[in-house]
């Protein structure tokens, strides 16, 4: 069977580098931890950003790019890299990023949280199943229609011209 | 340039407004052709079909154009308005992604200077309407209740959407205060219907119906319009409508997939491209004859754009919902605070619209960015009480046409053939804010008789600009609107426009229902003067 192999500048990217994996293993760390009962497990353990090849290329630029501006504002607030320091000292770099460019740190919140809610681990944990919703779909009851017996007896509301 | 064969009828649209009008032209078996700068769509790859379907809906499927930002959509500039301007480009157009509430306009909504001394009355009326809403509701597959209090009756072809869990504990609250409330029109079918399969309750009708159970035109309209004759050629973006010197239109430009340049002659162009898209594509088409773009010789292309300011409001329950099922936007809604009632401070009036809930991904981003769910160890407890434990409701006020909200073209911003983008100028007005104020307390009020706790709200909710209407508006004097009471571009006498810029105001309600009626109308008056269309 022949095998196709993506050309080196069309191959898209599977996984950051390990400093960026460090940086961003330090900012889920402050987003969704281990709950404090163990029941929910940290997002970290689930290992979420292990493939990124389903990651649009915009959103992979823009996470490599605040990535590398958290560790540069570290550096010359705190004359050390994003992931050496303490946990109120990064969590002030990430309300500084909040407000000053706040698309980085939404993409990374919205990238994380829907990975994290979509591992089956959790999706299980959440009470619900581990499927797309097609093609089975859900059941919804069709609820106690004898509510609508007072609305029906009122008079029209419309304004009649 | 490439030069096509001409046509008879040249619509520019495939979406709600384009797919009606060419399937009932196509009754004469003239040549139609309707030109869409948007792909046909693949339900196979809607997000309900994978895992990480909400991931997929906060990107590439955003209603949000410049979230999205796929090729075939043109960017948006918001930068002057509180409210951004949603929408979908592709065969269907936005009925792609909309939400599937399908209520009709209210009597009233057609004369409100009549009713209310504000605004100005629509050259039509709800009767004149009222055989082709009803056509409408039979081609999309509309499911609802009769009898409705807030509305003349009409009956339905389907039964409505279920109540859930989430609309039976809302409907509680509501009978609490003795307020109306009805099981929402919606573009859902409840049971299989022409070909159609019913609803699965996927969840979110907001990112495509893989089911294929919610009515959007590419499944509706279109199949049986290309069946009957009507060509519909996609990735065509159009460019400018060009004129002779009579001032009369010639046909289209427009670019391919690849960027060529392509020339459509045409006897009669037909604009579908809604509230944005086409005072877009009118400005764009300037001319000797048409210096500020065409039609446009009154200053009135593009002004009098409304947005339906919009409220969410949600609230906690201790009990368990299913608001992540169903079709989670449509559900029950009440109209209560419909018409005017001068003592509320405020003219016109609202539609609370409940939806169901949300799903988790939805639900964590609302609870991080409102502050309601924390970073950190909070992040599960706070989670845990609000998924599947939210409902809510969005609120639709009335947006009444002032002459300063309007679309103008960006000197800078272009779409990837460099044609100028739209650029929306927007304000609030008193009377909507005052709306909005009272909407929130009255969505709280019914929320907290139901059960709530943790009520929370976002008005204006500045996402939400779905409804873009009033900026080719239909009236009687040239002077002061784009097109006559059959949808005649007053200037350009084989011009028509059939979608939501025609209209006059706004309502309460969502527009769909209302934009295709219209368009069938037009579609009709049309067919009746082919012997003097353009006298």
């Amino acid at each position: 069977m022949n095998q196709i192999i993506p050309s080196p500048a069309r191959a898209k990217k599977t996984q950051f580098n390990d400093t960026q994996t460090a940086s961003l293993n330090a900012l889920i760390d402050l987003l969704i931890p281990a709950s404090n009962d163990g029941r929910m497990p940290a997002a970290r353990s689930l290992d979420l950003f292990a493939d990124i090849s389903d990651m649009p290329s915009a959103t992979r630029t823009l996470f490599e790019n605040g990535l590398a501006d958290l560790d540069v504002r570290a550096q010359q607030r705190y004359g050390r890299g994003f992931t050496q320091l303490n946990m109120d000292e990064t969590m002030a770099l990430v309300e500084e990023l909040r407000s000053q460019t706040p698309v980085f740190i939404q993409s990374f919140m919205t990238q994380t949280t829907g990975r994290y809610l979509a591992h089956d681990t959790v999706v299980l944990l959440i009470g619900l199943e581990a499927r797309p919703p097609w093609p089975k779909g859900h059941v919804v009851a069709q609820g106690d229609w004898s509510l609508l017996d007072v609305v029906k007896k009122r008079p029209k509301i419309y304004r009649k011209l | 340039m490439m030069t096509h064969d001409p046509v008879d009828f040249l619509i520019i649209g495939a979406g709600a407004s384009g797919a009606a009008f060419a399937w009932s032209m196509a009754d004469t078996r003239m040549r139609i052709l309707c030109l869409e700068q948007g792909d046909w769509m693949n339900p196979a790859q809607y997000p309900t079909t994978g895992r990480d379907g909400e991931l997929r809906q906060m990107g590439e499927f955003s209603f949000n154009p410049n979230v999205r930002g796929r090729v075939t959509d043109y960017p948006v500039n918001n930068d002057a308005s509180p409210i951004s301007i949603a929408n979908f480009n592709g065969v269907g157009g936005s009925t792609i992604l909309y939400a599937a509430h399908f209520p009709r306009f209210h009597p009233s909504d057609f004369k409100v200077r009549t009713c209310d001394g504000v605004a100005d009355d629509w050259p039509i009326d709800y009767q004149t309407l009222e055989p082709y809403f009803a056509q409408n509701d039979r081609m999309m597959g509309i499911s609802g209740l009769a009898g409705d209090p807030a509305y003349p009756d009409h009956e339905f072809p389907l039964p409505p959407v279920p109540l859930g869990l989430s609309g039976e504990i809302m409907a509680r609250g509501f009978n609490q205060l003795g307020w109306h409330w009805w099981p929402s029109d919606s573009a859902v079918v409840t049971r299989p219907y022409e070909g159609r399969d019913q609803c699965l309750n996927l969840g979110p009708c907001t990112s495509g119906c893989a089911q294929g159970a919610k009515g959007s035109t590419d499944i509706t309209y279109w199949p049986e319009a290309i069946r009957r004759g009507v060509q519909l050629r996609t990735r065509c973006r159009v460019r400018e409508i060009t004129v002779n010197d009579e001032g009369m239109a010639t046909g289209a430009i427009y670019y391919d997939a690849d960027g060529i340049e392509h020339f459509q002659p045409a006897e009669v162009v037909v604009l579908a491209c809604n509230g944005i898209g086409t005072p877009r594509l009118l400005l764009n088409s300037k001319s000797k004859q048409f210096p500020n773009g065409l039609a446009n010789n009154n200053d009135q292309v593009g002004r009098h754009l409304m947005l339906h300011p919009y409220a969410m409001v949600f609230g906690n329950f201790k009990e368990r919902l299913d608001g992540q099922f169903g079709p989670s936007g449509c559900c029950i809604w009440s109209q209560e605070f419909y018409e005017t009632d001068k003592n509320r401070g405020f003219v016109r009036g609202y539609t609370m619209e409940i939806v169901r809930g949300r799903g988790p991904l939805v639900t964590a981003m609302n609870g991080l960015n409102s502050g309601t769910i924390p970073w950190g160890e909070g992040f599960h407890e706070a989670f845990g009480k609000q998924f599947a434990h939210t409902t809510g409701m969005v609120v639709i006020c009335e947006d009444l046409p002032e002459a300063h909200n309007r679309v103008t073209l960006d000197n800078s911003l272009k779409d990837s053939d460099g044609i100028p983008a739209p650029q929306i100028s927007y304000k609030l007005s008193d009377n909507s804010l005052r709306m909005l104020d009272h909407a929130v307390a009255r969505s709280s009020e019914v929320l907290k008789a139901a059960g709530a706790f943790n009520v929370n709200y976002e008005s204006p909710w500045k996402a939400a600009g779905w409804h873009n209407m009033g900026t080719a508006r239909m009236g009687l004097d040239p002077r002061t609107s784009v097109v006559n009471e059959w949808g005649r571009a007053h200037e350009v006498r084989n011009l028509f426009v059939i979608d939501g810029s025609i209209f006059t105001t706004s309502a309460g309600v969502n527009p769909t229902s209302t934009i295709q009626a219209l368009a069938l109308y037009i579609a009709d008056t049309v067919k009746s003067r082919l012997a003097n269309l353009f006298d």
